[in-house]
């Protein structure tokens, strides 16, 4: 035992002493994680989609559109002159999206009741699909909470009855529709009157629009919480929570990698043969590797979750499970490490072979971008690697508040993977002597 | 001391014979060189010798000990392999400790026995820098000292002098005598026949994986190094013969008169390998 504590003491060592290797192993995932983090949850504002909006229309109704989506959280509209300006920006890919809106709109937006339905343009950067889809929805949620706000609104309502009863006299609506329509549209007007009398009962004026508030909403989201409470209320995991994981895997990856080729290079320099000549047993030489690599891995994700939890807000819900996650994985990656060092017959071979192969993990695996961004089919895929287990196995036992039972799959998977790794590798390294 | 019985390995299943068929017995307290070129099988012979590399056939024992992987052997022998076997990223007397503990060295022993390695390798005033900085012949003389760290009976120097500069060459040859005078067994190869003839009790002549004439280097220079060059310079221009007893030739010559110069090539090893193989033992 204290030759392997002697040789995994001397590869920690190797490691402080090789700047490059503490650079990936500690420096870029610290990196990784304060950019991408501030990146998801710095600034509020800067994760806003940008919209340029033309409103060409310049009636009452157009501007309390506009007015409205400028009020919304999720966008951040600037003024363009001219429809031309503001697609124009889009197509040259200075803004990601464009709202014009067309002549005709305060008007059709008056209309309630017949007429042609209100009708807006919008133009999105084909790069930018995403937020495209999510600028369509946010475009009918505020056509929606018009609605519903004219609905409740007594005088605007009456107006429509009245300008409603109008259009339908005045001959355009097909005759069957107006039989209905006309005794709609008194109702309507009724339905006025009792809403400001309710509302004058409730609390003497002021107060018609909360009196009535709800009656006319088309739907109503309420986010249902999949994240247990981290201590500050309800307040969601941050950025910070979803990057430090992540960017961990980046120094596992590192340390994976440095450690596959530093057993490599033990073989192509003289020092294997002198270590195997050493009166020790042979699985000395690849256990006190093992926990160099091991005491690396767990070091670099302690290091990371302890740093994003002292200044970044990331409270861990259990740290036993945190610490079976972390064991786990050093497991995972140690099996992986040797399997790297046994296929490889350079430091050079190792080094190629070693990233292009973590990189590809972490690719399918979520280490790059989040799973939930990918396509279904990819995603599925990402099953396949190492980096999706161990970085569910850290988020189950960070924020996600996975049950020991939930945390059995993940961790299964990291530790069998590991075993099979270092039962494949050390064969490997036996049979070629 | 070590016995090593018709040893055979070969590579690319079977395609590459690195050792054919080897004999050869080390004795307690010699030098034993194992002369060689390039890929004559030197380092495979020591791979077998010291149990890291299984031979296809033949048997290794090491003295009282047995076969070489045992425990009592492995604790017996120092290896100073051919790439070196040291981390350029540890200073000298860091890389020394961590090779020291592989041998369960520790505490006052293991610092006692540190110093005197750095001593003996003339590398005290080096201790504390890295391996890295180091010159060619440094490397080597601390790959030889942490080979020797752990007091082993026998010692393994394969090409310890390749790479290096004329000065750590004559400390290294100035290391082995000592170990010589201090009768510590040395297996030790070299394609260098200068040192073969210079350093070692007795020397093996190796080519092609087989050992061809075994001996002390003196009696392999007589059998088998055949007769003396002498080379006249004198009236008649120069004129050169070989010769046995070529004292008695230069007399001849002297008496004759006219002679203004005479050079005397006595056989070396190198000759021996040449009239054992026809080839140069540098190519
Ligand atoms: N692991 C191996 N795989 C394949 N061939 C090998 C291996 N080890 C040695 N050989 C081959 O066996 C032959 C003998 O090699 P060896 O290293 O023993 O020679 P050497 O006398 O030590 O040469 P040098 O003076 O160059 O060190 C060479 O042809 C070499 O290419
Ligand atoms: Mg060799």
């Amino acid at each position: 035992m204290g030759a392997v504590l002697a040789i995994a003491r001397k590869d920690l060592l190797l490691l402080l002493r090789d700047k490059g290797g503490l650079f990936f192993v500690f420096f870029f995932p610290i990196l990784f994680a304060l950019f991408f983090g501030t990146v998801f949850s710095g600034d509020e504002k800067a994760t806003r989609i940008a919209v340029l909006v033309a409103d060409e229309d310049g009636t009452d109704g157009s501007r309390a559109f506009v007015e409205s989506l400028a009020e919304s959280e999720d966008l951040r509209v600037s003024p363009a002159a001219t429809r031309e300006a503001a697609v124009g920006a889009v197509r040259a890919g200075k803004a990601p999206a464009a709202v014009v809106i067309p002549k005709g709109f305060g008007e059709r937006d008056a209309a309630m009741f017949g007429g042609e339905a209100p009708k807006v343009d919008l133009a999105v950067d084909p790069s930018r699909k995403a937020e495209g889809g999510m600028l369509e929805g946010i475009l009918l949620r505020q056509a929606g909470e018009r609605l519903g706000k004219k609905f409740t609104d007594p005088a605007a309502l009456r107006r429509q009855a009245r300008d409603g009863v109008a259009r339908v006299r005045s001959g355009d609506v097909p005759a069957e529709i107006r039989k209905d329509l006309e005794p709609l549209l008194d109702r309507v007007s009724a339905l006025a009157d009792t809403y400001e009398k309710r509302a004058a009962d409730l609390a003497g004026g002021g107060e018609a629009e909360s009196a009535v508030a709800g009656f006319f909403r088309p739907l109503v989201v309420e986010r249902v919480r999949t994240v247990a409470a981290e201590g500050a209320g309800d307040r969601p995991a941050n950025g910070f929570a979803v990057t430090f994981p992540q960017a961990a895997i980046w120094g596992v990856i590192g340390a994976t990698a440095g450690f596959g080729i530093s057993l490599v290079s033990e073989r192509t320099k003289g020092t294997m043969v002198r270590l195997r000549a050493a009166p020790i047993p042979g699985s000395a030489v690849l256990l006190g590797k093992a926990i160099a690599c091991f005491t690396t891995v767990a070091g670099v994700v302690a290091v990371l979750l302890a740093l994003a939890s002292a200044g970044f807000g990331l409270r861990v819900q259990s740290p036993a499970l945190l610490a079976l996650a972390v064991a786990s994985i050093g497991v995972c990656f140690v099996g992986i490490m040797m399997m790297l060092a046994s296929a490889a017959r350079t430091e050079q071979a190792a080094g190629g072979m070693g990233w292009a192969v973590l990189i590809v993990m972490s690719m399918l695996g979520g280490g790059m971008i989040p799973l939930m961004f990918m396509p279904a089919w990819l995603s599925s895929i990402g099953s396949v690697s190492p980096v999706k287990w161990a970085i569910l196995a850290m988020e189950g036992a960070v924020w996600r508040g996975y049950t020991p039972a939930q945390m059995l799959l993940p961790c299964g998977v990291l530790i069998a993977v590991g075993v099979v790794g270092f039962a494949v590798g050390a064969r490997v390294f036996r049979s070629a002597g | 001391m070590l016995h090593l019985a018709n040893i055979s390995k070969s590579y690319k299943r079977g395609a590459l014979v690195a050792v054919d068929g080897l004999t050869l017995e080390v004795r307690e307290g010699e030098v034993f060189g194992l002369l060689g070129p390039n890929g004559a099988g030197k380092s495979t012979t020591i791979g077998i010798a010291v149990g890291l590399t299984m031979p296809d056939s033949g048997t290794v024992v090491l003295g009282d000990m047995g076969p070489p992987t045992g425990g009592p052997a492995r604790r017996a022998l120092g290896v100073a392999p051919q790439s070196l076997a040291v981390y350029d990223e540890l200073s000298g007397e860091e890389n020394l400790r961590f090779f020291g503990r592989l041998y369960g060295l520790g505490g006052k022993a293991l610092e006692g026995r540190v110093e005197e390695m750095l001593e003996l390798s003339g590398l005290s005033d080096r201790r504390g820098d890295r391996v890295s900085g180091y010159s060619g012949g440094m490397k080597r003389r601390l790959n030889i000292a942490s080979a020797l760290l752990h007091n082993p009976r026998m010692l393994m120097l394969d090409e310890p002098t390749v790479g290096v500069d004329p000065q750590s060459r004559n400390a290294i040859f100035d290391q082995i005598e000592s170990m010589r005078a201090r009768g510590l067994t040395v297996l030790y190869t070299t394609h260098y026949m200068e040192e073969a003839q210079r350093l070692c009790n007795r020397v093996g002549i190796i080519d092609r994986g087989r050992l061809l004439a075994v001996d002390t280097p003196d009696a392999l220079i007589d059998r088998y190094g055949g007769d003396s060059t002498l080379t006249i310079d004198g009236d008649r221009g120069q004129e050169s013969m070989k010769t046995k007893d070529p004292a008695r030739d230069v007399a001849s010559a002297l008496a004759r008169g006219g002679v203004r110069g005479v050079r005397i090539d006595r056989p070396n090893l190198e000759t021996v390998f040449l009239s054992l193989t026809g080839r140069s033992l540098r190519d």
